[in-house]
């Protein structure tokens, strides 16, 4: 069908983007996201090189901001609040990802560049997320809004 | 008492267009809402499929 | 010797994928809650074919199963079709049920603005997933790393040998549990919620940030 496969053109598309920009801004290579944490107070010598990846992050938060802010002003995309959640899934997730060097879209990544060792993390991803799923029925939390 | 969903339902406005439909909104939208299987799911945060009716029944629609 | 994008070539690309995302897919860029769709195939799969039954399906043949379902329902409520035509024209219009927005989710598009488009279904998402991993794949490729390790680091600051799959699982867990309570990963509150200021995402992306500074020093103290 068209529409179908437009979709699947467009999402290829999205996806070969952010796979090739999370590896060549080396967003999953562990030493450099491990570079990233480390502020440039160890691990490596300190100085640019050790804040490249911050920079990285920060200015993509900027110009996005910058980008909503001139091209989808009145666009309506779905909020994000605060939740009970919030804090300690993040906290969660900021120990695993400085212990594995991947977030969920590095782990496929990593995965892409031939390192095997990435499967365990992938696993153990989607096994969380299982997880996660299994006790917000058990305890009826609510679900999350938006899907991604 | 009417249901809390109806402006954004998109089944309420479905059964607002022929009233032979109208008595889904009588028995469910305007009174027992609480039996809704829509309302339900939304109520415990979960999602609603589009295709779910009221009563828990879901619209198939065989292709062509 | 890293060859790695400078910081304004990945604030660059980064920033442009994260808005490029919304304007031409007209969902919030995210892979966690992604990812994490793949753990309940059958429940998706169920859902998508809801969405494609009112969305897809053959509108005369649905408002004739909607009608069917009434009578069953509620019992006889009147010769049906004859009053649809000619109480409420507007349901005849061509489209169906479609016109009423039994689909699309309760917020039109606006002159002034675009609206979020509902989710894509688990093929589409499938797709997402495999092009990302392809992604990663040319770049090694073209660099000649393909098949390289995690690196000395994680050897030399984590763990090595098989003892470093459990840390990876562990830490993987972390992830997808973490992402999934909060509701977004570096790239659904990290880049896009941060970009439009979403306080659930500001106060997400500076506690992940926080949690994996921590925990980066401490990997790093413990080693010396």
């Amino acid at each position: 069908m068209n529409g179908a496969l437009r979709r699947h053109l467009l999402m290829g598309a999205a996806g070969l983007a952010l796979g090739v920009t999370v590896s060549a801004a080396g967003l999953s290579d562990w030493g450099e996201v491990h570079r990233m944490f480390s502020l440039g107070l160890g691990g490596g010598a300190p100085g640019r090189e050790s804040l490249r990846l911050l920079l990285g992050f920060g200015g993509a938060v900027l110009l996005a901001m910058a980008g909503f802010r001139l091209l989808a002003r009145h666009d309506q995309i779905p909020v994000k609040p605060i939740r009970a959640g919030t804090i300690s899934g993040a906290l969660l997730f900021g120990a695993g990802w400085a212990l594995t060097g991947a977030c969920p879209a590095a782990a496929l990544v990593q995965l892409g560049e031939g390192k095997a060792a990435a499967l365990a993390t992938l696993a153990g991803i989607l096994a969380g997320a299982w997880l996660h799923e299994k006790a917000r029925r058990r305890f009826h939390w609510s679900r999350h809004s938006c899907v991604d | 008492m009417a249901c809390a969903h109806t402006p954004t339902c998109p089944l309420f406005s479905l059964f607002t267009m022929k009233s032979s439909l109208k008595v889904w909104q009588d028995h469910y939208c305007m009174d027992k809402f609480e039996e809704c299987n829509r309302f339900q799911l939304a109520h415990s945060g979960e999602r609603v499929p589009p295709n779910m009716l009221p009563n828990g029944r879901s619209l198939q629609a065989r292709s062509p | 010797m890293t060859g790695f994008l400078p910081w304004w070539a990945t604030a660059l690309a980064l920033g442009t994928l994260t808005v490029g995302y919304w304007l031409s897919v007209r969902r919030p860029l995210g892979v966690s809650g992604v990812l994490a769709r793949f753990t309940r195939v059958g429940e998706e799969l169920d859902f998508d074919r809801g969405v494609a039954a009112v969305n897809d399906g053959d509108q005369a043949a649905l408002e004739e199963e909607l009608l069917a379902l009434t009578r069953e329902a509620f019992g006889h409520v009147g010769d049906d079709r004859a009053e649809a035509a000619q109480a409420v024209p507007v349901a005849a219009a061509p489209g169906g049920l479609a016109p009423t927005g039994v689909m699309e989710p309760a917020t039109p598009a606006t002159a002034a603005g675009r609206s979020c488009a509902p989710v894509p279904p688990l093929g589409a998402h499938l797709t997402f997933l495999a092009t990302l991993v392809a992604g990663g794949a040319l770049v090694a490729l073209a660099r000649g790393s393909w098949g390289a390790g995690l690196g000395p680091d994680f050897t030399a600051l984590v763990a090595a040998g098989p003892a470093s799959l459990g840390v990876l699982a562990g830490g993987g867990l972390l992830v997808g549990f973490g992402t999934s309570l909060c509701g977004g990963c570096s790239a659904g509150h990290g880049l896009t919620g941060t970009g439009r200021l979403m306080p659930g995402s500001l106060l997400s992306t500076g506690a992940f940030f926080a949690a994996a500074v921590a925990t980066t020093l401490l990997l790093a103290w413990r080693v010396g």
